[in-house]
């Protein structure tokens, strides 16, 4: 595995590792046990994701995409999200097909964070 | 492994340090310089084994680092066969004495935490229909002397057991197997590489059959081993190389003087330092020990009482490796697992120890040598500190997760 620069920009500055305080809705995905676990946990107000923050333990790559993730759809008004594409988020990481598992525990996640919020 | 270059986690930018002296060691001043006299010397670039003066100009480079090296390993030098490094003198020991004795039984024993270069060479005795008995360590890493005993059987003709381990620096009781054995007509192999110029090897007192060394892990050149054969015991191999006959038909093709000088000259350091190099290196081991083990959820693999002090391998509960690994990265280390494209595979010795594939895959090695600073110790402690905080930040509660 020899990574990408991209990649290595994306985690030279990780702005949204954490956790929302008093979240509006909590996603996971995957299992340490299994190797890569993700938890985004966002908060919303007015409409707007005015706050995404995650946890993640796993590889460098899914680390990158969470991060990448994170800081794409902060602030978005509800109505117009970004959509999750994890073969688009491996080019923007210049990343391998070898990370797309990484990249689908990530969107899994996020998936499971939208059917939280759709229910509200 | 990391992407190649730069920082990543924003981590304060710190001087590379090198702290992988069990993989290789740099090239000691004397080395260079013994080399250097080899390659310019206006008769010793000859093929040592031609009867002119020039190859006995070469030749008399050969046998000075003959006698170097069988001084340090107290052996005598006509029981030195010169090879390309420990993994060729650890095949011609293990395939090369087996097949030379096939016929007196076709058991061996090894164990399960040897370097591949044993453990692939006895894989394929295996596909030549011997039969291995591996061995599995106790969690502390050690393989002992009644292990050994109690696998011996009549047809038992071969024992490799490493002096060192080389990932967690557990060290076997060779000198008590050696003794134990010695009524037993099955041979001893050890895999000194990475015993040799850490601890006291000597040969006329520890009746081993082979031995393996190599010059890199000594602060010689890479590229030059040797393999030991006790001519008291009249030890003999089937070479694994044919042509030109040189090394007593053992190990033929025309020798590499001034690699063989570079060995020579390293072998001479590690007997004149041996005492210095093992205070020094102890001193440095305990001080990093400390340190690390002080972080809470940092824990020492292969707690063996016996173990060498210059190399340290810790595992960190709560953290996922390859996070820890990149945070570590302006430090020159091993990791617990090996690199396959975006897959890592935790180390087989770790595994084989006992420990799961998460800690297995959460582990660093440091190992310290002739030239490591107290300084560096401690701003190695200090990253490795930064390293755990920000693989523990990443990962959260979710590192809290018992294994399932």
């Amino acid at each position: 595995m020899s990574g990408s620069a991209a990649l290595e920009r994306q985690l030279d500055e990780l702005r949204h590792v954490g956790s929302v305080d008093r979240p509006t809705v909590t996603g996971r995905a995957g299992g340490v046990s299994g190797g890569s676990e993700v938890q985004f946990t966002v908060k919303t107000a007015d409409n707007v994701l005015q706050q995404v923050r995650y946890r993640a333990f796993g590889g460098l790559g899914l680390i990158g995409g969470c991060e990448l993730w994170a800081r794409r759809c902060e602030k978005s008004p509800l109505n117009a999200l970004p959509p999750a594409e994890p073969v688009e988020w491996l080019a923007q990481l210049e990343l391998p097909r070898e990370y797309l598992a990484d990249m689908l525990v990530v969107e899994d996640a996020w998936r499971d964070v939208l059917a939280q919020l759709v229910t509200q | 492994m990391a992407p190649a270059g730069g920082l990543v986690f924003g981590l304060p930018d710190i001087s590379p340090v090198y702290m992988d002296y069990a993989a290789t060691t740099p090239v000691a001043d004397e080395v260079t310089t013994a080399m250097v006299a080899c390659l310019t010397d206006p008769r010793a670039f000859a093929n040592p084994s031609s009867s002119h003066a020039f190859g006995g100009a070469a030749q008399d480079v050969v046998d000075r680092a003959a006698n170097h090296l069988s001084s340090a390993l107290g052996a005598m030098p006509e029981e030195i066969v010169w090879t390309s490094g420990a993994t060729e003198s650890d095949n011609l020991a293990i395939i090369g004495a087996a097949r030379y004795r096939a016929n007196r039984g076709r058991h061996i024993i090894t164990s399960l935490v040897e370097h591949k270069a044993v453990i692939d060479a006895c894989r394929q005795l295996e596909r030549e229909g011997f039969e291995i008995s591996w061995l599995s360590p106790g969690r502390d890493g050690q393989v002992t002397v009644a292990q050994v005993i109690s696998a011996l059987r009549d047809d038992t003709q071969l024992v490799s057991l490493m002096w060192v381990n080389n990932e967690t620096g557990v060290i076997n009781d060779i000198p008590a197997l050696a003794a134990a054995m010695h009524e037993h007509p099955a041979m001893l192999h050890v895999d000194a590489a990475q015993a040799f110029g850490k601890l006291p090897i000597d040969l006329a007192a520890v009746p081993i059959d082979l031995l393996s060394v190599t010059a890199h892990k000594c602060y010689g050149p890479k590229g030059v081993g040797a393999l030991y054969l006790a001519a008291r015991h009249g030890v003999q191999v089937e070479p694994l190389l044919f042509g030109g006959g040189q090394q007593r038909g053992l190990r033929p093709g025309t020798l590499a003087p001034h690699q063989i000088a570079g060995f020579g000259a390293a072998a001479a350091l590690v007997e004149a330092r041996l005492d210095d190099d093992m205070q020094s290196m102890a001193s440095m081991g305990r001080r990093l020990e400390q340190q690390l083990l002080s972080i809470d959820g940092v824990s020492l693999n292969a707690n063996a009482a016996d173990r060498l002090p210059s190399l340290i391998n810790v595992s960190v509960a709560g953290v996922a490796g390859e996070t820890l690994v990149a945070a570590m990265r302006p430090v020159a280390l091993a990791t617990g697992s090996a690199c396959n494209s975006a897959v890592r595979e935790p180390s087989f010795v770790l595994r084989a120890l006992g420990l799961d594939d998460r800690l297995a895959a959460a582990s660093l090695r440091f190992s310290i040598g002739r030239m490591t600073t107290a300084d560096e110790v401690d701003l190695v402690a200090d990253r490795f500190r930064d390293a755990v905080d920000m693989a523990r930040r990443i990962a959260g509660e979710l590192g809290q997760v018992p294994p399932g």
